[in-house]
């Protein structure tokens, strides 16, 4: 279990760590210089960086998984299906957890004393547990398919992710008539805690039968 | 006799071929070779017993456990070396001796080294750039050093260089005959087979057409050129097939050693010539009946 684990974890933390030093570094140094550093327009659009990680992770881990035939070579050596599934799902979950807390710790610390954290981390939790909502139907797609052949649709999934926000805050707000911060505020309106249970809960719940449609296909 | 692998009516079915009705039981601490023609089924044999495919019928019990209830026990009893071999090509063999030793129970880290060194692999090179050999040698390294009770082999020879072939045989020939395991080698060469196996079992179009001891074969199977008119009624009916040729006549008999007292004496003299047959040569009759 623990050589599958950190096989697997490998690339969540390689891009985790390249995501922080090629995207983030330069996004916060540009923060800590403006006047107002934590703004809700910018946690909108950081927030979603804990979907583009644990996706990528997903994506780039299954990749190389399927170029090496990773799971017919599993399959030749004593390894459970649930040891497999388990040691997928535990990195994107770290994944997740270990994006939130950075991005709540650093917002934090763009804005000591304001009344933005309490905001900032329900948010940032919401955001987090959707990206876990939407990793574990890949999951079940990519075990009950097989990666060759959805990573397609894995693509464009995540292309249709990255653009959303933008698409959302060009064309949605303005029709509406409303602002970014107050779609925001509005999200951040569940306690923190209830989305990370709720996320956290339903992801998990998804693992018995990722581990099934495993069986089922490699089986 | 003991038993490592008892295949009970194995049945598999696929769009354009059918594994039918294997029954076949492979002795303990013997060498069985497993021969057919290329799409013979050989494969989805071995499949089957790793339980890396379902069948759709019978059953298969590998030391008195069923490999689609125990899979975890069975994989730890068995060492397979399959027709591909796939490892994760960015690591290296050390890496993934680390890897696969979490996962065998009796996983011997000196035993996998001194293979590597006997196979001149070396430890820290990537997987990806060793040449195929090298990556067969690494999967047999990977199977053997757990010590296992059976070990499969799944046409590993093929695409092997003759002393790469020679080298992997001899090592595996030794290993069962020091400690007494079972090893299945599936091959369409024949002379790594005739080299090596104890038994063999010749599987054509998905069925097992014979099964027997490899000396029994080679000392009954035999090709019988007659002069013309030396083959009489009495000893063609003895035969399994007859061949008429411009020259005489050609017989085949699985019973040599039954029907050799009448090939002999004066009456025979210069009448009768027998010649060996091979492996190949029985495989290539038995799948011309078909």
């Amino acid at each position: 279990m623990w050589a599958l684990l950190k096989k697997n974890a490998f690339f969540f933390l390689l891009l985790t760590i390249l995501f922080q030093a090629l995207i983030f570094i330069p996004l916060h140094v540009s923060r800590l210089q403006s006047e107002n550093p934590l703004e809700l327009n910018y946690i909108f659009y950081t927030a979603q960086f804990i979907f583009w990680a644990v996706f990528l992770g997903v994506w780039v881990n299954e990749q190389t998984e399927s170029k090496d035939n990773g799971y017919a070579f599993l399959k030749t050596i004593p390894a459970r299906d649930r040891q497999i599934v388990f040691s997928k799902y535990v990195p994107a979950f770290l994944t997740v957890v270990a994006n939130v807390l950075f991005l709540f710790i650093k917002n934090a610390r763009l804005s000591p004393g304001t009344p933005y954290g309490g905001l900032v981390l329900n948010y940032l939790s919401l955001i987090g547990g959707v990206s876990l909502l939407l990793v574990a139907p890949a999951y079940l797609v990519i075990f009950g398919l097989g990666f060759s052949r959805v990573y397609k649709f894995l693509i464009g999934f995540w292309v249709f992710i990255i653009v959303f926000p933008i698409l959302y805050r060009e064309i949605v707000i303005p029709k509406t008539g409303g602002t970014l911060e107050e779609v925001v505020r509005g999200l951040s309106g569940i306690p923190w805690f209830y989305s990370a249970l709720a996320c956290t809960v339903l992801f998990w719940a998804s693992f018995p039968l990722a581990v099934r449609l495993k069986h089922r296909i490699h089986g | 006799m003991d038993n490592i692998c008892t295949i009970k009516n194995l049945r598999k079915e696929y769009k354009e071929f059918v594994l039918e009705d294997v029954s076949l039981d492979l002795p303990r601490g013997y060498i069985t070779g497993l021969i057919g023609p290329n799409g013979a089924g050989k494969t989805t044999t071995i499949k089957l017993i790793m339980n890396l495919i379902q069948a759709d019928g019978g059953r298969i019990l590998v030391n008195g456990l069923d490999p689609t209830v125990e899979d975890i026990k069975v994989k730890n009893i068995i060492g397979y070396v399959g027709e591909e071999q796939y490892f994760y090509q960015i690591r290296s063999a050390r890496w993934t001796g680390r890897f696969v030793s979490r996962f065998f129970d009796g996983w011997d880290n000196n035993m996998y080294l001194s293979l590597l060194e006997r196979f001149g692999l070396p430890p820290k090179k990537m997987i990806r750039k060793y040449s195929k050999g090298m990556k067969v040698k690494l999967a047999l390294a990977i199977s053997l050093s757990h010590s296992p009770d059976f070990v499969i082999l799944d046409e590993p020879t093929s695409g092997l260089d003759p002393v790469v072939r020679r080298d992997v045989m001899d090592y595996l020939k030794n290993y069962s005959v020091e400690q007494n395991k079972s090893v299945l080698i599936s091959s369409h060469i024949t002379d790594d087979i005739a080299r090596t196996a104890d038994y063999v079992a010749f599987m054509i179009r998905g069925k097992i057409e014979l099964f027997a001891a490899k000396d029994d074969l080679l000392s009954n199977w035999k090709k019988i050129h007659f002069t013309p008119k030396a083959l009489d009624a009495t000893m063609a009916a003895t035969l399994e097939r007859v061949e008429n040729h411009m020259f005489g006549s050609v017989g085949y008999t699985r019973r040599y050693t039954e029907i050799q007292d009448s090939l002999s004496g004066p009456k025979a003299e210069g009448k009768v010539k027998v010649e060996n047959m091979g492996l190949d040569d029985i495989l290539i009759f038995l799948a011309g009946r078909h």
